[in-house]
């Protein structure tokens, strides 16, 4: 593989494991020192950074679909097909809150940058639970339909959430208030935040990347994607326009976009094509433009700088399903269809040694 | 696009509630015991086998529009089979039970237009229960005739309750209407079921299977609003012309035009290309070489709302090379 002799990350396997079904999802803790994953077999499992694993629930063969930690990192959330939210407490090393729902299979949840505040989506019902109080703190309708993913602004004080015609904001301070949408054309199948909290990307399933600008409307729309925009990601730091880098999966392909220095010309495009099959997942460092991405096919790709190939490694002999970095972005996890799931330490290759 | 052959089979049940659906899903349970069968339902029937997976979903409809398709899909069948299809003993056959009231052309259209559905699944058919007794009082109603006319196959069920006269009657109306659906007689549902599952109606292989003396028809007076329609033309098509007709017809009445399938005979070419359509969305390609001694013909059905049938004859002809 060319992009191997001038790769510039070194990266170290740590341990792998095989979980019995596809791996939905993997997270880390704030802090780093514990990760999670979950299956569509129903497994949650804790890891700590050695690989020692601690099974939080089976669901009998029910999935779970997300997975997360909240920002203290004293709690793990999951929730899937068996309609219940479960609320792990990491200190008490037991479940501290069930909500149990009907019939509806859950399939968004996101924690508050902050506090402990965790929101889901039941069908078109999205709930806003206090879990360190135990109580609600809101239910709100999307109404256009069910609720397609979440994320909380980095300052926390807003919600956005997908779904058809767009992305809805909530204001924290108060929920009662009509959200803002976001138009897009047919539906927002995935939002993010820049991490500054200026920009809102929302991927939709009309094959187009939305881009708002908090506060100067309108959003660019843009266009020409081969399929629908799965997943976004914002680079931490912003380049030298004063803009981060967007990272779309679309397809096998992953755009990136960058805005340009005239700030009338919008963003510019490149494609990072490598893939050959679906991108089921992309994460980008923390704290640097490297850009990690995962194939079907069972690649994981390393990005330089957004757009040049650094390295790319055979993870798993089935398709990469999810990745993650650790916070300090030195650790990468990725979870496979198979159910396999890998942890590698990555760092600057030393020099002279390449 | 394509359409996905090799993919899971998907089976859509239609019909008005209380016709016999969910006595026809627990019928293709039965018979399918031993697989995995996945269900999806809209409305909470009785559907009463164990292991059996079973999902329920409010049905959400989703507008598309990326350059020439406009067209809706269902968000919740995109979202959920999305889903099911991560497991690895993922299932064997995948039953969709739509709403008494659904338009059918959402359901059809998410399995050709969502990457993701389309690459692992392949729709089986389209099945409407049809309550003998009761569909005259449905008779004018968008959803009625939209359920018929999106069919591949309709149980004409509760025979016991109607005469053989009333019968034959609703069997011409329903064959007006479509042309290509094949109807069963039914008494609670009951047949064969190898006639409603393996069907393969999306399958461009079996492209037009139809009656050849709804081929010979000629034009005429319709009952009603929904009905079809074929045309026949031995002298071979312009390929160009034939492309910029049907994309602009596609355009301009793709709302209207339900569903189209066909066979044809392009001039300089010495394979058949089959085709078929739903409202906008078009899928062809070339087929199997003409055999020496088949009369190389085309064959064009359109089912359809208010369809001018004269003004798409006239415009099928402008295409002859």
């Amino acid at each position: 593989m060319s992009g191997v002799k001038t790769a510039k990350l070194q990266l170290t396997p740590q341990w792998q494991q095989t979980l019995s079904d596809y791996v939905t999802a993997v997270a880390w803790a704030p802090g780093g020192r514990l990760s999670a994953a979950a299956t569509a077999a129903g497994e949650v499992m804790l890891f700590s950074l050695e690989g020692e694993a601690t099974s939080l629930s089976d669901h009998q063969g029910q999935a779970i679909n997300r997975l997360g930690f909240s920002a203290a990192g004293d709690y793990c959330a999951w929730a899937g097909q068996a309609s219940e939210l479960s609320v792990w407490d990491i200190g008490a090393a037991a479940v501290c809150l069930r909500q149990p729902h009907g019939s509806t299979w859950i399939d968004t949840l996101a924690w508050h940058p902050t506090l402990p505040l965790l929101a889901y989506g039941v069908g078109s019902t999205l709930r806003v639970w206090d879990v360190k109080a135990q109580q609600a703190i809101a239910e709100l309708d999307f109404a256009a339909s069910s609720v397609l993913h979440l994320a909380w602004h980095p300052a926390g004080d807003r919600l956005a959430v997908s779904g058809h015609d767009g992305v809805k904001v909530w204001q924290t301070d108060d929920w009662q208030a009509k959200p803002t949408l976001i138009a897009v054309p047919g539906a927002s199948l995935f939002c993010a935040w820049s991490a500054d909290g200026r920009y809102l990307g929302s991927g939709n399933l009309d094959r187009t990347l939305t881009v708002t600008e908090w506060g100067s409307p309108p959003p660019w729309l843009m266009q020409g994607f081969p399929g629908k925009v799965r997943q976004l990601a914002w680079s931490t730091p912003n380049m030298a326009t004063g803009s981060p880098l967007v990272a779309a999966a679309c397809v096998e392909g992953i755009t990136v976009w960058e805005r340009s220095e005239k700030p009338k010309t919008g963003w510019q495009s490149q494609v990072l094509q490598h893939h050959q099959d679906r991108v089921n997942a992309i994460a980008f460092q923390p704290d640097s433009f490297v850009l990690a991405s995962a194939g079907q096919e069972g690649r994981i790709a390393l990005w330089r700088e957004g757009r040049k190939l650094d390295q790319s490694l055979k993870a798993f002999s089935s398709g990469v399903s999810c990745l993650v970095w650790s916070p300090a972005g030195d650790r990468l996890l990725a979870g496979g269809s198979a159910g396999e799931i890998k942890q590698w330490h990555v760092a600057p290759r030393a020099r002279g040694f390449g | 696009m394509t359409t996905a052959t090799a993919g899971l089979p998907v089976t859509v049940l239609t019909g008005y509630l209380g016709a016999g659906k969910t006595t026809l899903l627990n019928r293709i349970l039965t018979y399918e015991h031993g697989k995995k069968v996945a269900v999806i339902v809209n409305e909470f029937g009785e559907v009463g086998i164990d292991n059996q997976l079973v999902i329920d979903a409010d049905e959400e409809i989703f507008e598309m529009n990326n350059g020439c398709i406009c067209c809706t899909v269902r968000g919740d069948l995109i979202r959920i089979i999305g889903n099911l299809m991560q497991r690895r003993d993922k299932f064997d056959h995948l039953v969709i039970e739509t709403t008494g009231l659904a338009d059918p052309a959402p359901v059809i259209q998410t399995f050709f237009v969502d990457e993701d559905i389309q690459s692992q699944l392949a729709l089986d058919a389209v099945v409407t229960v049809v309550d003998a007794k009761h569909i005259a009082q449905h008779w004018e109603s968008d959803e009625a005739q939209e359920q018929i006319a999106f069919a591949d196959v309709i149980l004409l069920n509760k025979i016991d309750l109607v005469t053989e006269a009333e019968l034959a009657e609703l069997e011409r109306r329903i064959k007006e209407m479509n042309a290509m659906v094949k109807i069963y007689r039914t008494q609670n549902s009951e047949l064969d079921i190898e006639s409603v599952i393996g069907v393969k109606a999306f399958d461009l292989d079996r492209a037009l299977e139809v009656d050849p003396d709804f081929l010979n028809e000629d034009a005429h007076e319709h009952d009603d609003e929904v009905y079809s329609f074929a045309i026949v033309e031995e002298q071979p098509l312009d390929s160009d012309k034939l492309s910029a007709w049907v994309s602009d017809l596609l355009q301009t009445k793709g709302p209207d035009i339900f569903r189209t399938k066909g066979i044809l005979n392009l001039a300089g070419e010495e394979e058949r290309f089959v085709f078929q359509g739903v409202h906008m969305i078009f899928d062809g390609r070339g087929d199997r070489a003409w055999k020496p001694e088949e009369t190389r013909r085309s064959e064009m059905v359109f089912i359809g709302r208010n369809l001018d049938e004269a003004e798409i004859r006239k415009g099928f002809r402008a295409c002859l090379a």
